[in-house]
């Protein structure tokens, strides 16, 4: 099969793909470091790319696959000799890959299911809301509690600390129910971006139809795509986009993270430790905050040998986690080692993707320590503790 | 059965990491350089196939398929060197040994033991948690091994203080189709930047330091006879020459705002040597020497290694043939320096051709001055015995360890069609 790119698309990846000075710096990235073949690291992409735009390469169904077993975790980027934009380059090529033949088994199925659902579990759309505890009162504020698809249907126990913690602190918040559709992150990391472009339009457009005015996500792949796709496809669909994107825990610290510090008379005990979720640390820069939140708890953090912008990233993002389980799992076990060597109680994400495959590859490595927790059911964990 | 297919089988009994896939051998088939279009196309061959290794037992395997099936190995530790040297010229094994990266430190005796796979920067991190340093390391550090390095030779980081590589060996244990050999001393000369055409390293012994405090600081200098002052006055642990224009370069690639002339970039042990910014974000940028390659997208490299006593005249003349966008860096060992010119270029135009002669010129005039290329590898094999000083001893050696050049063939020693090309296009240029 050919896979050659024309146009824009061509110019746009090929300064990128030349300029790679082949030092493997990049060697550090965690499918490279499980697989240990090169057509699977940074470099030999780069270099296996050179080759088929010069139409000197052909990419094979293997090559195909190869080329996908990358979380888009972009740790690469941070130590590339040459600053190529590599996360940015692996979706590209994606999305080229894609339009000429077609997503992977696992990604084409995610995508049918969100045609169908909405969401890219397969499950009814009508029981999206079904996490939400009876009675709660909703207001039609025009901030939104956007829950997104993982804490809807796998980790509802995130999206339930969240608006308990909201009620708790008197916040006043608005949320979609039923109407709550995909963000479309899933569709953009494995390359389907035009599948992608009809969703974002439609959330757009329900967004305004509903006043809302800031978004605040639980999930770290909602939020980037909130906040690093929607600007830059709505620019190009001719789309306003024009919300305040919030994660909970910069939510949650400019709204109560004084109470919490200072308000709480019990404070939690322990020892934990942080994962920065790929796409809310090294994509989108949050760092502190979550950490702020851990230590106001009174835990102790104690921090993994891979942290901040040299987090490890947990295995699951870029569809490695649908399409490759075995490798998503291997990666997850190396996260999990790190965090158990570090002794901590809890190991405490911030987006329900990670805390969902984290468990699954601690269960995997037979480890009893540390729980995995979300930075959510922590803030409520104190909050109870206090009565 | 056909005698390939055979081998396959063979292959594919013996070791679990092994590929055969055309675009994965393809990806092991490459290192840093990218030639002109002619001169690939007779340089560029393909591995036949990939093996990457696990212990000793399986190098031995390796060898003795080489031998029954007249198959070239080409070693390779992670392909950051840009003389060809991985590059399987002749078809062949490429043996990847990305698997044996076991090192170990003796903290009492100061001593590393490293298998070939191992990384420098690995180790450097490891040798810091024990209050121990690396004495020299590449600036590849991050990624390249001590196999690697040690096969290729050369300096680095440190070298002003305690030389190249080669002065930093206690001992290798080395694999040839005699056996398994252990080398000290004068013999490391046959083994130590031959590119893995006399055997291939399986370990490695290397005498660490005391972790010191670091201090880096800048000298501005007026030319580079100054520079070569400069340094005769002062004892330090590395010495890097950066030409303005190569500062100017980092300034426009980088956002930077580095001072715009030549420099030197000393780092010394020296407590009392005052803290200096500038010259600690260069310090910390080390590793990055190729960051300039963002203005081509390409980039051509001549490096030459030359007396330092010979370094203003060579320098001098170096500096009336390069094109004006290129940038210098010098590294400097106890007697020699490293002269690196980098032109920014770009491959799918026509003035890359003119870059790479560019390249050759500053390589002759390098000998002219009593230089040598850094290293002679694939690309400048026909020098081998002009500029190697015990020539006729390494090649009855290799031809005693090595009758029928399976190991690593066409690096160092010429053979083929590439040297006489390239001893040509020298005469052109
Ligand atoms: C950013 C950058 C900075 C650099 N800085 C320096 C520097 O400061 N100093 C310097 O000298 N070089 C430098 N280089 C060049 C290169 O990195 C070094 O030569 C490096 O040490 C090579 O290591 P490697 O593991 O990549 O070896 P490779 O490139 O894989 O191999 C080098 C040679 O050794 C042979 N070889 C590899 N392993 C073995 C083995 N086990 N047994 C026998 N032969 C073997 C190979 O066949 C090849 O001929 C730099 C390169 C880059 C990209
Ligand atoms: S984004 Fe992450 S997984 Fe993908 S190539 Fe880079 S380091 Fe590897
Ligand atoms: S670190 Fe950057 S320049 Fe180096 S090989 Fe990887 S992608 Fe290429």
């Amino acid at each position: 099969m050919r896979v050659i790119p024309t146009g824009r698309e061509l110019e746009e990846i090929t300064e990128d793909v030349l300029v790679c000075a082949y030092c493997n710096y990049c060697r550090i990235c965690p499918a490279f470091r499980i697989e240990g073949w090169e057509s699977i690291s940074p470099r030999g992409k780069l270099y296996m790319l050179k080759k088929i735009l010069s139409g000197k390469g052909v990419m094979d169904s293997n090559m195909v696959k190869d080329f996908f077993k990358c979380t888009t975790c972009g740790f690469c980027e941070t130590v590339c000799q040459v600053n190529i934009p590599l996360i940015n380059l692996w979706e590209k090529a994606r999305r080229i890959i894609v339009d000429s033949k077609g997503p992977l088994p696992s990604h084409k199925k995610i995508a049918n299911s969100i045609g169908v659902n909405m969401n890219p579990y397969g499950e009814e759309r009508n029981l999206r809301d079904a996490w939400l505890p009876q009675g709660l009162k909703l207001s039609g504020s025009s901030t939104l509690y956007f829950a997104g698809c993982t804490a809807s249907f796998r980790a509802k126990e995130i999206a339930l600390s969240t608006v308990e913690i909201f009620s708790h602190f008197g916040i006043e918040f608005n949320y979609l129910g039923r109407d709550e559709i995909c963000c479309g992150s899933t569709l953009l990391r494995t390359g389907q971006r035009k599948f992608a472009e009809k969703i974002i339009e439609r959330n757009v457009r329900m967004l305004e139809r509903r006043g809302i005015e800031s978004i605040v996500t639980t999930c770290a792949g909602c939020y980037r795509t909130f906040s690093i796709d929607y600007p830059e496809i709505c620019r190009e669909l001719g789309l306003d986009f024009d919300f305040e994107i919030l994660h909970l825990t910069q939510f949650i610290e400019r709204e109560a993270g004084r109470n919490i510090k200072e308000g709480m008379r019990a404070k939690l005990e322990g020892k934990a430790t942080y994962h920065d979720p790929c796409h809310l640390g090294r994509h989108t820069g949050v760092y502190e905050e979550p950490r702020n939140l851990i230590k106001a708890t009174g835990l102790e953090l104690v921090e993994m040998t891979h942290n901040r912008n040299e987090s490890f990233c947990c295995g699951a993002g870029g569809g490695v986690r649908a399409q490759f389980r075995d490798l998503s799992l291997k990666i997850g076990g190396m996260r999990i080692m790190e965090a158990f060597e570090t002794g901590a109680d809890y190991l405490v994400s911030a987006c329900p993707f990670c805390k969902m495959h984290l468990c699954h590859s601690k269960r995997v490595a037979g480890i009893e320590k540390p729980e995995v927790l979300d930075i959510s059911e922590i803030i409520l964990k104190v909050i109870n503790e206090n009565g | 059965m056909e005698v390939m297919d055979k081998f396959e089988m063979e292959v594919r009994r013996l070791f679990p990491y092994v590929s055969f896939h055309p675009l994965e051998r393809e990806i092991y088939s490459h290192d840093i350089s990218v030639l002109p279009g002619y001169i690939d196309s007779i340089a560029h061959s393909i591995a036949d196939v990939v093996i990457q290794p696990e212990n000793t037992f399986q190098v031995k395997e390796i060898l003795r398929l080489s031998k029954e099936y007249s198959i070239p190995v080409i070693p390779r530790g992670s392909a950051t060197s840009g003389y060809g040297g991985v590059i399987p010229y002749k078809g062949g094994i490429v043996v990847d040994f990305s698997r044996m990266d076991w090192f170990e430190i003796d903290d009492e005796k100061k001593i590393l033991t490293a298998e070939p796979g191992a990384v420098w920067w690995d180790i450097q991190k490891k040798a810091n948690e024990l209050g121990l340093s690396l004495r020299v390391y590449p600036t590849s550090a991050p990624s390249s091994t001590v196999g690697g390095w040690i096969a290729h030779g050369g300096i680095g980081v440190g070298s002003r203080m305690f030389g190249g590589i080669e002065e930093n060996i206690e001992e290798i244990k080395v694999i040839d189709f005699e056996g398994t050999k252990r080398i000290s001393g004068e013999e490391l000369k046959f083994y130590v930047g031959m590119q893995g055409t006399t055997g291939l390293l399986v370990k490695a012994k290397i005498p660490l330091m005391d972790l010191r405090n670091e201090k880096a600081f800048i000298v501005p200098v007026e030319d580079i006879s100054h520079a070569v002052n400069v340094l005769r006055l002062k004892t330090l642990y590395t010495a890097v020459f950066l030409s303005k224009n190569y500062m100017k370069l980092l300034n426009e690639v980088r956002g930077e705002d580095y001072p715009e002339k030549d420099i030197l970039l000393c780092v010394s042990f020296d407590e009392n040597m005052e803290r200096d910014e500038v010259a600690e974000r260069l310090w910390e940028d080390r590793f990055f020497p190729m960051r300039i390659k963002k203005k081509g997208p390409s980039i051509v490299i001549s490096e030459v290694l030359i007396p330092v006593d010979s370094l203003p005249s060579f320098y001098s003349e170096l500096m009336m043939k390069i094109p004006p966008g290129a940038g210098v860096q010098i590294y400097f060992s106890r007697n020699h320096a490293n002269v690196i010119t980098m032109i920014p270029s770009d491959e799918r135009e026509k003035r890359y051709t003119k870059d790479w002669k560019t390249a050759f010129k500053i390589v002759k005039i390098g000998i002219k001055n009593s230089g040598k290329p850094y290293s002679t590898g694939l690309y400048l094999s026909h020098l081998s015995k002009k500029v190697l000083p015990d020539y006729m001893e390494l090649e009855s050696f290799k031809k005693r360890v090595d009758p029928e050049n399976l190991l690593n063939p066409g690096k160092i020693f010429p053979s083929g069609k590439l040297p006489r090309i390239m001893k040509l296009a020298e005469i052109v240029v």
